[in-house]
């Protein structure tokens, strides 16, 4: 169980850190929407965004909703490698959280790309899909790690239904 | 299940407890009252073995089945 706990204190950290940067942007969110002479260089998956019209503004609403999603699954995360270490493993409570994880992640990812797509559509007029070779930032790799999840799901779903049945033979 | 199990006749026949036959079967009165009440999806040989064993009975005079 040693890296189980590795791994708790890995989402810890990235958790609080992770929601300091949350919180700042939920603060300055507002400001950044609805004023308009700030003039802030703001990056989306590493591209400078210029053009600060009511365009861009909804586009990087729409990926900090992403981020915060993707925030939240992290949180639910971490609520199932504590019910681990509980040993609470083979419960209803993980196999609903785990789905609910795979989910957020596909749908926080499907978000961002689509948006950075239409995005770059539309300001730049360069339409095109890029497959990242090498990187964990690939929008499949992360969809396939939310699909993952909810696989992990269905195989939790059955060892539990194994695990009762086990514990009525007498 | 068409298995229906006859436990607490068999019991009763030799005027035997449950807790008894839990005591000396070596499993837990709450693994019998499953039994006895039909919710176990399975016995191990072993267990049936003490129990016949115990009750001075046959398998089947135990669990007998029933079509549905």
């Amino acid at each position: 169980m040693r890296k189980l706990n590795i791994l708790k204190t890995i989402l810890d950290l990235f958790w609080i850190f992770s929601l300091i940067a949350a919180i700042g942007i939920v603060i300055f969110l507002p400001f950044y929407l609805f004023s308009s002479d700030m003039d802030i260089a703001v990056k989306i998956k590493g591209q400078e965004i210029p053009n600060q019209n009511a365009f861009t503004k909804i586009i990087v609403f729409i990926n900090v909703v992403s981020a915060l999603i993707f925030l939240y699954s992290i949180y639910l995360l971490r609520k199932v490698v504590g019910l681990f270490q509980k040993r609470e493993i083979f419960k209803t409570e993980v196999v609903k959280l785990f789905n609910l994880i795979g989910k957020l992640i596909v749908i926080s990812s499907i978000i961002s790309n689509v948006s950075v797509f239409i995005y770059n559509m539309v300001e730049r007029n360069n339409v095109g899909l890029s497959i990242d070779f090498g990187s964990y930032d690939s929008f499949l790799i992360s969809v396939s790690i939310g699909l993952f999840f909810m696989v992990i799901s269905e195989i939790f779903k059955i060892a539990m239904n194994i695990k009762e049945e086990s514990e009525l033979i007498i | 299940m068409p298995i229906i199990i006859n436990l607490d006749v068999m019991l009763a026949k030799r005027k035997m407890r449950s807790n008894e036959l839990a005591e000396h079967v070596g499993i837990t009165t709450a693994n019998i009252s499953i039994l006895k009440t039909g919710k176990a999806k399975g016995i191990r040989f072993s267990t049936l073995e003490l129990i016949c064993e115990i009750l001075e009975c046959q398998p089947g005079d135990i669990m007998e089945f029933v079509k549905e």
